[in-house]
């Protein structure tokens, strides 16, 4: 009889009669396994009890990333104060480290819908802080630092926007996204006055979803967005992709030109 | 029957399907055919044993060998390695969901007994018993989780942090909430 395998165990634990054997023991693999299974707030609570579930729980906790750049109230944009800023900028920083960056597979991106925030200033004292309505000038410090950092992210696959108008540089970066495979757009387009032009850029993702509230305006973000859109067929097959109103009554989008998808 | 031998040298009579369970076994046994020799088990000892062959009644004890018997089949070619399942969110959440009474019945052991439990059933490789409910909430934490400082005292954990780091990992958590 061949026992080699058991010469070998991957778990080697000896028990003397007073060792109290403590889950820190359990070796790593094995814990992976049982994380796999457990509900996220399990998860999130095992992370604060101790250095080696924190680790374990880290690509468990941070595969999905939901972003808020900005407000949205009555269709204006309202940009969040500067103690909001920090506070954001300090949250992608941590996303966009060497140790989480990894684990990202889906980002989205959407406004918040909070206009107005408690702040606790230098007195102590709690005073409202209002969110700002942007004006043609403004500076959205949010939106382009989080395309600025995204292609940290080397292991995206899904990119789900909400009400974000692209510059060029923004959608340069997320088609150089190599590892996307889906993306949806509700209620994009491109910032007024920005000239796109990709020409040796394309969103080469195979599945590809783009929503508007109205026709009129769903045609106009679409044809600013066509340089990039899936024209044609990745190397991996076709693209599917959904073109969708968002009004009362859902109604179907002409055809536009520059869109012809195999 | 099947004779088995733990480290604590007792010898257990075991009917042959329920050591089966355990994917090394199985391959143990189709390696070496008929034979009446006994199978040593270095890194189990008795009452680890006892609680893994324990067998079970009623319905669910089909139940639990089906889904013995079909994870078998799937890691029959490494059965020395640390079962890491790749599936689908939809699958782990149906299986944390799909704990049978049996497994319920059997996670009412001791702290000790339990690690031990799960690091017999890692080397035994037997899937089903690597019971996510240990870890989980239990029945009357169904809505929140149970906090970190009780999750410790459970398992014997030694906190490791500073309060700076407990704080921002905390932060950092909040950041990954999906709101």
């Amino acid at each position: 009889m061949d026992f080699a395998a058991l010469d070998n165990p991957v778990v080697t634990v000896v028990h003397p009669p007073s060792f109290t054997m403590s889950m820190r023991q359990v070796p790593n693999e094995l814990l992976l396994e049982i994380f796999r299974s457990l509900p996220r707030h399990t998860i999130t609570a095992l992370s604060l009890t101790c250095r080696k579930f924190k680790d374990i729980s880290r690509p468990f906790l941070f595969t999905h990333l939901h972003f808020h750049p900005y407000s949205v109230r009555d269709d204006a944009i309202l940009l969040p104060p500067s103690i909001v800023v920090d506070g954001a900028l300090e949250c992608l920083e941590f996303w966009t480290s060497d140790e989480i960056a990894p684990h990202v597979r889906s980002c989205k991106i959407t406004p918040s819908e909070d206009t107005m925030v408690w702040h606790q200033n230098d007195e102590s004292k709690w005073e409202i802080l209002e969110f700002s309505i942007a004006n043609p000038d403004s500076h959205y410090t949010l939106l382009d630092l989080f395309f600025e950092r995204l292609g940290a992210f080397t292991r995206l696959r899904s990119f789900h926007a909400e009400l974000v108008h692209f510059t060029q540089a923004g959608l340069a970066t997320l088609c150089r996204a190599s590892t996307l495979i889906d993306v949806q757009l509700v209620g994009c387009g491109v910032v007024a006055g920005e000239r796109i032009d990709t020409t040796s850029l394309q969103l080469a993702v195979t599945r590809f979803s783009f929503a508007h509230k109205d026709v009129a305006s769903a045609r106009e973000g679409l044809r600013s967005l066509a340089p990039v859109t899936p024209s044609r067929p990745p190397p991996r097959g076709g693209t599917e992709v959904q073109l969708s109103c968002l009004g009362r009554k859902p109604c179907p989008l002409p055809r536009i030109s520059p869109l012809c998808v195999d | 029957m099947v004779l088995l031998v733990t480290s604590d040298n007792e010898q257990f009579q075991t009917e042959k399907d329920i050591v089966e369970r355990s994917v090394l076994i199985k391959n143990m046994l189709e390696d070496v055919g008929e034979s009446d020799q006994p199978i040593p088990l270095p890194n189990v000892s008795s009452s680890v044993l006892k609680k893994v062959t324990q067998p079970s009644t009623g319905p669910t004890e089909i139940d639990v060998r089906g889904r013995y018997l079909s994870t078998a089949s799937t890691t029959v070619e490494s059965p020395s390695r640390p079962p890491i399942l790749e599936q689908s969110q939809d699958e782990t959440r149906k299986r944390t969901t799909d704990i049978s009474e049996w497994d319920q019945k059997f996670i009412t052991v001791d702290q000790e007994m339990l690690f031990e439990i799960i690091l017999a059933a890692n080397y035994l490789d037997i899937k089903s018993l690597l019971c996510r409910r240990w870890l989980q909430d239990g029945s009357q934490h169904d809505q929140g989780a149970r906090p970190p400082e009780e999750i410790r005292k459970l398992f014997n954990i030694v906190n490791d942090f500073t309060p700076e780091e407990e704080a921002q990992i905390k932060k950092e958590n909040e950041w990954a909430e999906d709101r």
